[in-house]
Protein backbone atom coordinates (compact mmCIF):
# COMPACT_ATOMS: atom_id res chain seq x y z
CA UNK A 1 0.00 0.00 0.00
CA UNK A 2 2.67 2.23 0.77
CA UNK A 3 4.39 1.60 -2.51
CA UNK A 4 0.99 2.53 -3.97
CA UNK A 5 1.66 6.22 -3.23
CA UNK A 6 4.94 6.16 -4.14
CA UNK A 7 4.35 5.36 -7.59
CA UNK A 8 1.61 8.38 -8.19
CA UNK A 9 3.54 10.07 -7.11
CA UNK A 10 6.25 8.97 -9.16
CA UNK A 11 4.15 9.25 -12.51
CA UNK A 12 4.13 13.11 -12.80
CA UNK A 13 7.94 12.66 -13.15
CA UNK A 14 9.89 13.02 -16.05
CA UNK A 15 10.95 9.04 -16.10
CA UNK A 16 7.51 8.00 -16.47
CA UNK A 17 5.76 5.66 -18.94
CA UNK A 18 5.90 7.85 -22.03
CA UNK A 19 9.77 8.84 -21.65
CA UNK A 20 10.60 9.15 -25.06
CA UNK A 21 13.32 10.06 -27.02
CA UNK A 22 12.33 13.88 -27.24
CA UNK A 23 12.54 14.00 -23.21
CA UNK A 24 15.59 11.91 -23.11
CA UNK A 25 17.11 14.61 -25.23
CA UNK A 26 15.28 17.24 -22.90
CA UNK A 27 17.16 16.11 -19.77
CA UNK A 28 20.76 16.24 -21.60
CA UNK A 29 21.07 19.79 -21.27
CA UNK A 30 21.60 22.49 -23.67
CA UNK A 31 23.44 20.32 -26.37
CA UNK A 32 21.05 19.71 -28.77
CA UNK A 33 23.67 18.26 -31.36
CA UNK A 34 25.48 15.79 -29.23
CA UNK A 35 22.94 14.30 -26.34
CA UNK A 36 25.13 12.60 -23.62
CA UNK A 37 24.13 8.72 -23.67
CA UNK A 38 25.48 8.87 -19.69
CA UNK A 39 22.12 10.93 -18.68
CA UNK A 40 19.82 8.29 -20.06
CA UNK A 41 21.66 6.04 -18.05
CA UNK A 42 21.43 8.00 -14.68
CA UNK A 43 17.33 8.29 -15.77
CA UNK A 44 17.13 4.61 -15.87
CA UNK A 45 19.70 3.83 -12.75
CA UNK A 46 17.00 6.45 -10.91
CA UNK A 47 14.17 3.93 -12.32
CA UNK A 48 16.16 1.26 -10.79
CA UNK A 49 16.73 2.98 -7.27
CA UNK A 50 12.63 3.86 -7.04
CA UNK A 51 12.14 0.07 -7.59
CA UNK A 52 14.45 -0.96 -4.53
CA UNK A 53 13.40 1.96 -2.55
CA UNK A 54 9.51 0.95 -3.21
CA UNK A 55 10.15 -2.90 -2.04
CA UNK A 56 11.95 -0.91 1.12
CA UNK A 57 8.73 0.33 2.07
CA UNK A 58 6.66 -2.75 1.29
CA UNK A 59 8.85 -4.99 3.54
CA UNK A 60 8.56 -2.17 6.39
CA UNK A 61 4.43 -1.76 5.76
CA UNK A 62 4.53 -5.93 5.83
CA UNK A 63 6.85 -5.92 9.00
CA UNK A 64 4.87 -3.44 10.76
CA UNK A 65 1.58 -4.56 9.73
CA UNK A 66 -1.72 -2.93 10.42
CA UNK A 67 -3.39 -4.68 13.62
CA UNK A 68 -6.46 -2.15 13.77
CA UNK A 69 -7.65 -3.63 10.40
CA UNK A 70 -6.82 -7.01 11.56
CA UNK A 71 -2.98 -7.60 9.34
CA UNK A 72 -0.80 -9.05 11.97
CA UNK A 73 2.81 -8.12 12.15
CA UNK A 74 4.91 -9.93 9.96
CA UNK A 75 8.76 -9.12 10.63
CA UNK A 76 10.38 -12.09 9.09
CA UNK A 77 8.96 -11.59 5.28
CA UNK A 78 8.66 -7.83 5.97
CA UNK A 79 12.40 -7.29 6.67
CA UNK A 80 13.56 -10.14 3.61
CA UNK A 81 11.17 -8.03 0.96
CA UNK A 82 13.21 -4.82 2.94
CA UNK A 83 16.65 -6.67 2.32
CA UNK A 84 15.79 -7.57 -1.25
CA UNK A 85 14.72 -3.93 -1.95
CA UNK A 86 18.09 -2.83 -0.48
CA UNK A 87 20.10 -4.90 -2.08
CA UNK A 88 18.30 -3.77 -5.17
CA UNK A 89 19.43 -0.08 -4.36
CA UNK A 90 22.36 -1.16 -3.88
CA UNK A 91 22.69 -3.61 -7.44
CA UNK A 92 21.45 -0.08 -9.41
CA UNK A 93 24.39 1.82 -7.86
CA UNK A 94 26.89 -0.20 -8.55
CA UNK A 95 25.67 -1.02 -12.10
CA UNK A 96 25.13 2.50 -12.86
CA UNK A 97 29.03 3.16 -12.87
CA UNK A 98 29.39 0.43 -15.36
CA UNK A 99 26.99 1.23 -17.82
CA UNK A 100 27.66 5.42 -17.68
CA UNK A 101 31.11 4.07 -18.85
CA UNK A 102 29.76 1.22 -21.25
CA UNK A 103 27.33 3.46 -23.02
CA UNK A 104 30.11 5.33 -25.19
CA UNK A 105 31.22 1.76 -26.56
CA UNK A 106 29.27 -1.89 -26.15
CA UNK A 107 26.20 -2.25 -25.32
CA UNK A 108 24.60 -1.35 -21.99
CA UNK A 109 20.97 -2.71 -22.22
CA UNK A 110 19.65 -5.36 -19.68
CA UNK A 111 19.87 -9.06 -20.66
CA UNK A 112 16.57 -10.64 -21.03
CA UNK A 113 17.20 -12.77 -18.42
CA UNK A 114 17.46 -9.63 -15.87
CA UNK A 115 14.52 -8.37 -16.68
CA UNK A 116 12.54 -11.93 -16.56
CA UNK A 117 13.92 -11.84 -12.85
CA UNK A 118 11.93 -8.81 -12.06
CA UNK A 119 8.66 -9.61 -13.93
CA UNK A 120 9.04 -13.17 -12.77
CA UNK A 121 9.03 -11.74 -9.32
CA UNK A 122 6.31 -9.51 -9.68
CA UNK A 123 3.99 -12.09 -11.36
CA UNK A 124 4.73 -14.49 -8.62
CA UNK A 125 3.80 -11.78 -6.19
CA UNK A 126 0.35 -11.44 -8.22
CA UNK A 127 -0.23 -15.06 -8.09
CA UNK A 128 0.09 -15.39 -4.44
CA UNK A 129 -2.25 -12.04 -3.51
CA UNK A 130 -4.67 -13.87 -6.01
CA UNK A 131 -4.84 -16.85 -3.85
CA UNK A 132 -4.77 -15.18 -0.52
CA UNK A 133 -7.81 -12.54 -1.65
CA UNK A 134 -9.27 -15.54 -3.02
CA UNK A 135 -9.15 -17.76 -0.28
CA UNK A 136 -10.20 -14.97 2.56
CA UNK B 1 12.70 -24.62 -21.20
CA UNK B 2 13.65 -22.12 -23.38
CA UNK B 3 10.96 -22.81 -26.12
CA UNK B 4 8.26 -22.48 -22.76
CA UNK B 5 10.35 -19.37 -21.84
CA UNK B 6 10.08 -17.95 -25.58
CA UNK B 7 6.30 -18.41 -25.70
CA UNK B 8 5.30 -16.29 -22.60
CA UNK B 9 7.65 -13.62 -22.74
CA UNK B 10 9.73 -13.89 -26.29
CA UNK B 11 12.76 -14.68 -27.84
CA UNK B 12 16.04 -13.16 -26.92
CA UNK B 13 16.65 -9.87 -28.80
CA UNK B 14 20.13 -9.63 -28.73
CA UNK B 15 19.83 -12.74 -30.97
CA UNK B 16 20.18 -10.72 -33.98
CA UNK B 17 21.07 -6.95 -35.07
CA UNK B 18 22.96 -4.63 -34.04
CA UNK B 19 23.39 -2.54 -30.50
CA UNK B 20 21.28 0.67 -31.09
CA UNK B 21 21.72 3.94 -29.69
CA UNK B 22 22.07 2.93 -26.31
CA UNK B 23 19.15 6.06 -25.23
CA UNK B 24 17.20 3.89 -26.62
CA UNK B 25 17.91 0.36 -25.15
CA UNK B 26 17.50 2.67 -21.37
CA UNK B 27 14.53 4.13 -22.30
CA UNK B 28 12.75 0.73 -23.71
CA UNK B 29 14.03 -0.44 -20.35
CA UNK B 30 12.61 2.51 -17.64
CA UNK B 31 9.71 1.67 -19.73
CA UNK B 32 9.56 -1.85 -18.75
CA UNK B 33 10.58 -1.02 -15.37
CA UNK B 34 7.87 1.64 -15.49
CA UNK B 35 4.99 -0.64 -16.26
CA UNK B 36 6.09 -3.32 -13.77
CA UNK B 37 5.64 -0.46 -10.87
CA UNK B 38 2.29 -0.19 -12.46
CA UNK B 39 1.83 -3.85 -12.13
CA UNK B 40 2.94 -3.79 -8.19
CA UNK B 41 0.42 -0.74 -7.28
CA UNK B 42 -2.08 -3.19 -8.95
CA UNK B 43 -1.77 -6.05 -7.00
CA UNK B 44 -1.50 -3.82 -4.10
CA UNK B 45 -4.45 -1.46 -4.29
CA UNK B 46 -6.36 -5.15 -5.31
CA UNK B 47 -4.94 -7.16 -1.87
CA UNK B 48 -5.67 -4.09 0.35
CA UNK B 49 -9.23 -3.77 -1.24
CA UNK B 50 -10.10 -7.49 -0.57
CA UNK B 51 -8.23 -7.48 2.76
CA UNK B 52 -8.39 -3.78 4.26
CA UNK B 53 -11.77 -2.95 3.15
CA UNK B 54 -15.01 -3.18 5.99
CA UNK B 55 -17.26 -5.60 3.66
CA UNK B 56 -19.70 -3.71 0.96
CA UNK B 57 -23.90 -3.81 1.18
CA UNK B 58 -23.14 -5.89 -2.12
CA UNK B 59 -22.26 -9.59 -1.38
CA UNK B 60 -18.44 -10.28 -2.92
CA UNK B 61 -18.22 -6.42 -3.69
CA UNK B 62 -14.51 -6.37 -2.47
CA UNK B 63 -14.12 -9.02 -5.08
CA UNK B 64 -15.56 -8.07 -7.60
CA UNK B 65 -12.87 -5.00 -7.32
CA UNK B 66 -9.89 -6.22 -6.05
CA UNK B 67 -9.64 -9.66 -8.05
CA UNK B 68 -9.13 -7.93 -11.43
CA UNK B 69 -6.82 -5.35 -10.26
CA UNK B 70 -4.49 -8.00 -9.36
CA UNK B 71 -5.07 -10.52 -12.08
CA UNK B 72 -4.40 -7.20 -14.34
CA UNK B 73 -1.07 -6.62 -12.24
CA UNK B 74 0.12 -10.29 -12.60
CA UNK B 75 -0.76 -10.18 -16.83
CA UNK B 76 0.81 -6.74 -17.32
CA UNK B 77 4.40 -7.87 -15.53
CA UNK B 78 4.88 -10.95 -17.87
CA UNK B 79 3.29 -9.08 -20.76
CA UNK B 80 5.81 -5.65 -20.16
CA UNK B 81 8.60 -7.72 -20.55
CA UNK B 82 7.33 -9.05 -23.86
CA UNK B 83 7.00 -5.64 -24.96
CA UNK B 84 10.50 -4.95 -23.88
CA UNK B 85 11.86 -8.08 -26.14
CA UNK B 86 9.97 -7.01 -28.93
CA UNK B 87 10.66 -3.22 -28.64
CA UNK B 88 14.56 -4.09 -28.45
CA UNK B 89 14.36 -6.90 -31.23
CA UNK B 90 13.01 -3.73 -33.32
CA UNK B 91 15.17 -0.88 -32.15
CA UNK B 92 18.24 -3.38 -33.15
CA UNK B 93 17.10 -4.54 -36.63
CA UNK B 94 16.36 -0.33 -37.56
CA UNK B 95 12.36 -1.54 -38.30
CA UNK B 96 9.56 0.13 -36.30
CA UNK B 97 8.21 0.05 -32.91
CA UNK B 98 5.46 -3.01 -33.07
CA UNK B 99 2.24 -1.61 -31.25
CA UNK B 100 1.56 -2.55 -28.08
CA UNK B 101 -1.66 -3.63 -26.55
CA UNK B 102 -0.98 -3.17 -22.63
CA UNK B 103 -2.47 0.73 -22.64
CA UNK B 104 -5.64 -1.15 -24.19
CA UNK B 105 -5.96 -4.06 -21.60
CA UNK B 106 -4.92 -1.84 -19.01
CA UNK B 107 -7.67 0.90 -19.74
CA UNK B 108 -10.31 -1.25 -20.38
CA UNK B 109 -9.76 -3.53 -17.26
CA UNK B 110 -9.65 -0.21 -15.00
CA UNK B 111 -12.26 1.01 -16.85
CA UNK B 112 -14.77 -1.87 -16.01
CA UNK B 113 -13.75 -1.90 -12.53
CA UNK B 114 -14.16 1.29 -12.08
CA UNK B 115 -18.05 1.31 -13.36
CA UNK B 116 -18.00 -1.93 -10.77
CA UNK B 117 -17.07 -0.02 -8.23
CA UNK B 118 -19.40 2.46 -8.53
CA UNK B 119 -22.14 0.22 -8.79
CA UNK B 120 -21.19 -1.23 -5.57
CA UNK B 121 -20.10 1.63 -3.59
CA UNK B 122 -24.08 3.00 -4.69
CA UNK B 123 -25.29 -0.41 -3.35
CA UNK B 124 -27.93 -0.47 -6.32
CA UNK B 125 -29.63 -4.19 -6.60
CA UNK B 126 -29.86 -4.03 -2.43
CA UNK B 127 -32.76 -1.82 -2.03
Amino acid sequence: VTGDGRDGHDAGGDESVGDGVDEADDGDGADGDAPDPTAAAARTSLAWRRCGLSLVACGLAIARGFAHVGVPAQPAIGLAVALLGGGLWVLANVESRRRARLSLGTHPAASHGELLVVAGATALAGVVAFGLAVSR
Amino acid sequence: LTSWRERIVGPDPHAEGTDPDPRFSFANERTFLAWNRTALALIGVGLAVTQLLPPFDITGGRHAIGLPLIALGTVLSVASLRDWARNERALRLRLPLPPSRLGLITALVVGVVGLVAFVVAAGWGVG
